[in-house]
């Protein structure tokens, strides 16, 4: 019996303005971001990657694969930016790739998502963005890079919007570095009790108050590139 | 819930390099008046703490960025932990707990010299609350090519997958395990001793050198003190105990006695004790992994209850590892896994440890270990060889004193010895009152395969006495060991009557 898997998605958009230092930044990123989950023996353990691009078509460039398999992607920018497609593919990966719980079988945990864009999407996306929100294929966590990226459209995605307003390798790095203490933190601390609320006593006759609650997972504070979209 | 806590605003832009980086050193004013230099740059930053190592990389300084409730309770733990609860200064075996605790040294406490972009960079909870420990001994480190260096957190040499991705030369056998799970018994002993537990004890929390057989336990700083309120971290998933999974106790010594016999039984045995194949909830993995690290946990080598045995069973069951281990896994994760008070305690786990350190035997090829004894086979499980019967065998009998009886009477000490070619007799196995955590390891006698013969060969400088034919066994002198021969070890108090026999004959 192996420990729980964690699976992580990565959505990246490739479109034409993401050409030159971004995309660079953006592989070497996540080539960094691989070489330091090696380094955490529970991450090793139970983490395990898949990439998604999008450009002018939506591309699962690395199925879900686990990290002492994993090869960084050689990904190339260009072309417009179809952020439906690659929420409905993400959907697809979800329900295809992530084992789900059953009487019979222990399934993966929740898994970690990570979308970045830089621009406004160039197809229709208002219903996938729907679907992703309603469905909460798990813990989704969804930046605009740059000038150009609206926060509010990635809202429809998610609560959790960071914005990233300069596209500086620098800024790429801390990101990843962010991801990776991320995923390192979530694969470490997952299914830990939530500490103890504060003591409330038992009302006169009453059995004692319920135990606390199982906590969700929380993640590090993003660096200061990295501002929480409200 | 909010999935991210707020950060604080950003840092102001960095001066220009120079041609060659360079490092940049703050200066902290400790509690006690001195000062130290660190590196400004971060070396590792934890779920509560972010780490930098001092100038001359001897001791690291730990800054606390979580939000507590009071943070006065936190540095009078701390200050309570350096003092009178420290094991690592005075004492005859302060030298001894100083290798095996990273135990803390200092507190900075609000120092206002600190610069207060620093505080604001890395999110430093104010008041500022420092704590300076010594670094880990060089060989809890890996080292790569690149002279990268990584700590030998327990976990690299449990996990299927990243025990994969040790070197070979490091992965140790099972005696060297039984050596670092000693070590770590013993510490665990010890912080029970004055009343402390560790109370987030896991393989993240223990260095272990299985090359060597060694092992540290690290993060002393959140201890439970008696007479202080328990700390709020409530431990590492896996290593948590039933009852505070379920939220009804916080961590305390009980606690730890279950996360020091997980991390046994995973060290010895590479997988968890609880993790088995039963499922409680398909609602979501969270509430599925509630219910089976807490209230319905259940052992996966349960001898009656076979609903979470693993399918197929595991390659080598607890039972490989000798009846003393076997009884206290049965005693942690049977009878105490929901009675915390019947859990085996750390001295306990001692004691067997180094019990079944006298039943191991090398194996035919040479490089693994494993543990012969009565009912278990001659098969080596990690080489698949298996040995050349028969093998002798030692059970130690005590000698007791009746008032008033003229006769040697003798009693099961539940002890024995396996017996290889080249094996030392030692003074703990020849005296029931001497311990091995510390008596000299000098030997009083040894086993050698002579032509055919098995041999004990007695080396101290006393007499043993072959009880049967009422002869003494003088220095130097040998015997052949036969089926039934017994032999009075020692004469001194404590003497034990050793009664040989062959397993596999």
């Amino acid at each position: 019996m192996s420990v729980r898997r964690l699976p992580v998605y990565i959505l990246a958009d490739c479109s034409g303005s993401m050409n030159g230092a971004p995309i660079e930044s953006v592989k070497s990123g996540i080539r960094s971001l691989h070489n330091e989950l090696m380094g955490d023996p529970s991450a090793v353990e139970c983490a395990y990657l898949s990439v998604i691009t999008f450009d002018a078509n939506a591309q699962q460039v690395v199925p879900l694969t686990e990290l002492a398999s994993f090869v960084p992607p050689d990904i190339r920018a260009g072309g417009t930016t179809s952020f439906g497609a690659a929420l409905k593919l993400l959907m697809d990966c979800v329900d295809r790739e992530v084992q789900k719980t059953t009487p019979e079988k222990k399934g993966d945990w929740k898994p970690l998502i990570f979308i970045f864009t830089d621009g406004e999407p160039t197809d229709d996306w208002e219903a996938h963005a729907a679907t992703v929100k309603q469905r909460r294929p798990g813990n989704l966590i969804a930046v605009a890079c740059g000038e150009k990226a609206d926060p509010d459209v990635l809202k429809h995605v998610t609560d959790t919007v960071l914005v990233m307003k300069e596209m500086t390798p620098d800024a790429f790095k801390q990101f990843f570095k962010w991801v990776s203490a991320s995923i390192k933190q979530t694969s470490q601390k997952i299914g830990a009790p939530a500490p103890a609320p504060d003591a409330m006593p038992a009302a006169p006759g009453m059995p004692p108050p319920p135990p606390a609650p199982m906590e969700g997972i929380s993640l590090p504070p993003p660096p200061p590139q990295i501002v929480i979209h409200v | 819930m909010a999935l991210l806590s707020k950060p604080k605003s950003p840092p102001p832009p960095p001066p220009p390099l120079p041609s060659a980086p360079q490092q940049k050193f703050l200066r902290a004013k400790l509690a006690d008046g001195s000062t130290l230099e660190f590196d400004s740059e971060p070396l590792a930053s934890g779920g509560e703490k972010i780490v930098f190592f001092t100038k001359d990389k001897q001791h690291v300084v730990a800054f606390f960025f979580g939000h507590v409730k009071d943070p006065g309770e936190r540095r009078r733990r701390l200050e309570k932990i350096i003092g009178p609860y420290n094991p690592t200064i005075g004492g005859a075996q302060a030298d001894y707990w100083r290798k095996h605790f990273c135990w803390p040294v200092g507190i900075i406490d609000n120092d206002p010299n600190l610069p207060a972009d620093f505080i604001k960079r890395h999110n430093i909870f104010k008041p500022v609350l420092g704590v300076v420990a010594p670094a880990y001994r060089s060989n809890f480190f890996f080292k790569d090519r690149t002279g990268n260096t990584r700590e030998k957190k327990g976990r690299w040499f449990t996990g299927v997958k990243s025990r994969k991705l040790v070197p070979e030369e490091e992965r140790g056998n099972l005696l060297t395990y039984l050596q670092c799970c000693s070590v770590m018994a013993s510490s665990v002993r010890r912080l029970h001793f004055a009343g402390l537990a560790h109370s987030d004890l896991s393989h993240n929390n223990v260095l272990i050198d299985p090359k060597h057989g060694d092992a540290t336990v690290i993060d002393c700083d959140s201890l439970v003190v008696p007479g202080l309120a328990p700390p709020t971290v409530m431990g590492t998933p896996g290593y948590i105990a039933p009852e505070v999974v379920a939220g009804k106790k916080q961590p305390s010594i009980e606690t730890d006695l279950h996360a020091l016999a997980v991390l046994i039984y995973e060290s010895l045995l590479l997988r968890h004790p609880l993790m088995g194949p039963k499922v409680r909830s398909t609602r979501s993995p969270e509430e599925d992994d509630l219910l089976s690290m807490g209230a319905q946990a259940l052992y996966v080598e349960h001898p009656t209850d076979a609903t979470n045995h693993l399918k197929p069973g595991p390659e080598i069951p607890v039972s490989r590892l000798g009846p003393y281990l076997q009884k206290l896994f049965i005693k942690t994760f049977v009878v105490g896994l929901h009675a915390p008070h019947l859990r085996a305690s750390a001295s306990e786990w001692e004691k067997a440890l180094q019990k079944t350190l006298d039943l191991i035997h090398p194996s035919p090829d040479g490089k693994n270990w494993f543990i012969v004894a009565q009912g278990l086979p001659l098969d080596c499980p990690f080489s698949k060889r298996k040995l050349a019967a028969p093998v002798p065998v030692a059970a130690f009998l005590r000698h007791i004193k009746r008032p008033g009886s003229e006769t040697l009477d003798f009693k099961d000490d539940e002890h024995s010895l396996t017996v290889w070619n080249g094996q030392y007799l030692y003074p703990w196995h020849a005296r029931s009152n001497v311990s091995p955590l510390d008596a000299k390891r000098e030997p009083v006698g040894y086993f050698t395969f002579h032509q055919g013969r098995w041999y004990l060969v007695n080396q101290s400088n006393a007499d043993m006495v072959l009880v049967d034919t009422r002869d003494y066994l003088r220095h130097g002198h040998h015997v052949e060991l036969t089926p039934g021969l017994r032999v009075l070890l020692s004469l001194e108090d404590g003497g034990r009557l050793a009664v040989f026999d062959f397993l596999g004959a």
